[in-house]
């Protein structure tokens, strides 16, 4: 190919993914450095009157976050979302993955639909259903637990059972979503494998281990990626559910930056708050993207 | 190592049967072939035999054990999937080790074993290789590897050669030959090409829809086939059947009223008698005779040494398929006299069954 003719390809390449392009510059890039750049500013609702009003304070927002203790309840409580979520939803999506693969089950497409159905019904719906779930008194999951003599729980009331409830309303809501992306990598295992994995002597769970999982790593590193963003961003089910509490035991980071710009008007603080955030996504993603790499997934 | 017995295997998927009470005899160090169009149940006899489907009926006993109710890895087989199966994250080594180090044998145990059969199957080269880095031959060599390590009494294969090229094929066809030789182990070995079935088999076994058609030696099922069906799979092109009726002692006549002579044992038939007669096409003759009948050529394929000329009889009826060295001389549209030489015909009765004499020379 001559060096015209490469040009020209590059030409009609770009010209061909202009239109994302600008998409993303438009809805991505641009509202990200404003917000990059409203972060090292005093802006509220006073700037939004009049952009007169809009002062430059560099790290003034920072150091303010930094010093709140609120912000690090927000960042503590978003850590455990992350680490106790993440490996919750992703185990609890490849096993509805797993069961709804395997070639016993019956009504197979049935249940493909029931699983898949949380994920797409109304948030505010499903989660007034589940507070009713988790009522002390009247709640169908404290009756379970007592058939095992368990006390009742006041999964949303105490500040230590309310992690653990909000973390079970999301990962009955986000699963279904993982386990399609599963099992669209499971189907791609040839059944051979796992049949010369038998003939070999391996049980269920070596398996899983050494056949089925390396085969379908680059997904589970792609579901974790995704679930630890989501596990960051969660804010509706807290709000939903708890409004941060109890003893703002619910609060994330994201619902922090949500009342620092919309409820006190702090939009600067705000902006902060969020770039502070992209920060800790993208390093964990970078940790991740290490690990796999070195696992051998990618 | 042991010999292998099914007795009246049948499975179900469902509604459909596909297999009916088969019944297969295996002895201690054979090599026995199942061979049959796809569908026909094969691969699920295999794969009952290994233990991947469970049989509805029916027992599956290796040597003096019955092991129809046991676990694959417990029943002292290995088995060569089509595809190879290699687990595609470990090397060539883990790959053949992998069934040792389950069972927890002993390190150097298990390198002994490797190492024993990387030199048989000559890839001590690629131990250290993952299976992508491979090509479709060491592929298969690997897979056939891993089963040795395995020390089975029984070897199972699920038609081994068929993704890979013809040339490569023909290679490891030998090569399958060579290592049973070898190691002496006992062999079932599924496949829908009758060129390998012929080739490798002590014993071939023909299965059409889920039922034995006949068992025998290569030269046996080639020589006297039980039946249609047997005569026509085996053998490329495939046997001529023409229908015929008996029109005298050791006579009968074509649909256009042209006589062909019968064998000796078409004596006893009664005239009047409808039969198919069959005749190989390198049994089929081109040359001047008192009884030649003539045909005009159709069409003739030329593969070099050998041409496969179909040959017009009566109309309506199938041409002829023959095969004799090609001189170049014949040529489409030709009338050439032919002969069906009565002793290499083969005769059928209506429901196409064999009508056999004593055993042919």
């Amino acid at each position: 190919m001559s060096a015209a003719d490469h040009g020209r390809e590059a030409r009609a390449g770009w010209a061909m993914s202009a239109p994302a392009l600008a998409a993303i510059a438009a809805f991505f890039v641009v509202p990200a450095i404003a917000s990059l750049f409203l972060s090292f500013t005093d802006f509220d609702i006073y700037a939004l009157a009049d952009a007169g009003n809009l002062r430059f304070v560099g790290f003034r927002n920072y150091e303010r976050l930094i010093e709140n203790p609120l912000f690090w309840k927000a960042m503590g409580n978003t850590l455990w979302f992350v680490v106790l979520g993440v490996p919750f939803i992703v185990a609890l999506s490849l096993f509805a993955a797993m069961l709804v693969n395997s070639r016993w089950l019956k009504w197979r497409p049935v249940w493909r639909v029931a699983l898949f159905a949380p994920y797409v019904t109304t948030l505010v719906a499903t989660a007034v259903v589940w507070r009713y779930l988790l009522h002390t008194r009247y709640g169908l999951v404290n009756y379970l637990l007592s058939l095992f003599g368990i006390a009742p729980i006041d999964w949303l009331g105490s500040p230590n059972a309310s992690l653990p409830a909000i973390l079970i309303f999301v990962g009955w809501k986000t699963f279904g979503y993982n386990m399609i992306i599963f099992l669209a990598a499971l189907q791609t295992v040839p059944r051979e494998l796992d049949e010369a994995a038998r003939i070999d002597g391996a049980g269920w769970f070596t398996r899983l281990r050494h056949v089925t999982l390396p085969a379908i790593a680059p997904t589970v590193l792609l579901v974790s990626v995704l679930t630890v963003a989501g596990m960051f961003q969660l804010f509706a089910e807290p709000y939903v559910m708890t409004q941060g509490g109890p003893a703002q035991s619910t609060v994330t980071i994201l619902y922090f930056m949500y009342e620092e710009g919309f409820k006190w008007w702090n939009l600067g603080s705000g902006a902060a708050v969020a770039f502070l955030l992209f920060l800790c996504i993208l390093a964990v993603t970078l940790v991740q993207l290490k690990l796999a790499k070195r696992g051998g997934a990618i | 190592m042991a010999g292998l017995s099914i007795e009246g295997a049948r499975k179900s998927f469902g509604e459909t049967e596909v297999l009916k009470g088969v019944s297969i005899e295996v002895a201690d160090g054979e090599f026995t072939v199942i061979v049959g169009p796809s569908g026909c149940g094969k691969s699920t006899l295999l794969r009952s035999v290994a233990g991947l489907e469970e049989l509805t009926g029916g027992r599956i006993l290796i040597g003096e054990r019955d092991v129809t109710d046991l676990a694959p890895s417990a029943r002292g087989i290995a088995m060569v999937f089509q595809s190879y199966a290699l687990y595609p994250h470990l090397t060539v080594y883990e790959n053949m080790a992998f069934g040792l180090r389950i069972a927890k044998a002993d390190k150097s145990e298990i390198a002994r074993q490797v190492q024993r059969a990387a030199e048989i199957l000559n890839i001590e080269s690629l131990l250290g290789r993952k299976p992508a880095a491979l090509s479709g031959g060491q592929r298969q060599r690997v897979a056939i590897g891993r089963a040795i390590v395995r020390q089975p009494e029984i070897f199972l294969f699920d038609e081994p050669l068929s993704n890979l090229d013809a040339d490569l094929r023909v290679r490891m066809r030998y090569e399958f030959a060579a290592l049973h030789r070898t190691l002496g182990t006992t062999t079932l070995y599924v496949t829908h090409d009758q060129v390998e079935a012929m080739t490798l088999a002590d014993r071939i076994i023909v299965l059409r829809d889920g039922q034995i058609e006949q068992v025998g030696t290569p030269r046996e099922l080639y020589e006297r086939p039980a039946n249609i069906f047997v005569a026509q799979f085996l053998g490329t092109p495939r046997m001529n059947i023409v229908p015929v009726t008996v029109s005298g002692a050791g006579q009968a006549t074509f649909s256009d009223g042209r006589i062909v002579a019968l064998p000796p044992h078409a004596e006893a038939l009664s005239t009047g008698t409808r039969l198919s007669v069959g005749i190989r096409p390198e049994d089929i003759a081109i040359g001047a005779a008192s009884d030649a009948l003539p045909h005009r050529i159709g069409f003739i394929e030329r593969l070099g040494g050998l041409a496969t000329i179909h040959l017009h009889g009566a109309a309506g009826d199938e041409p002829l398929a023959c095969q004799l060295r090609d001189d170049g001389s014949l040529r489409e549209g030709d009338v050439v006299p032919v002969l069906l030489p009565a002793d290499r015909l083969h005769l059928f009765d209506a429901e196409g069954r064999a009508l056999h004499g004593e055993a042919r020379e």
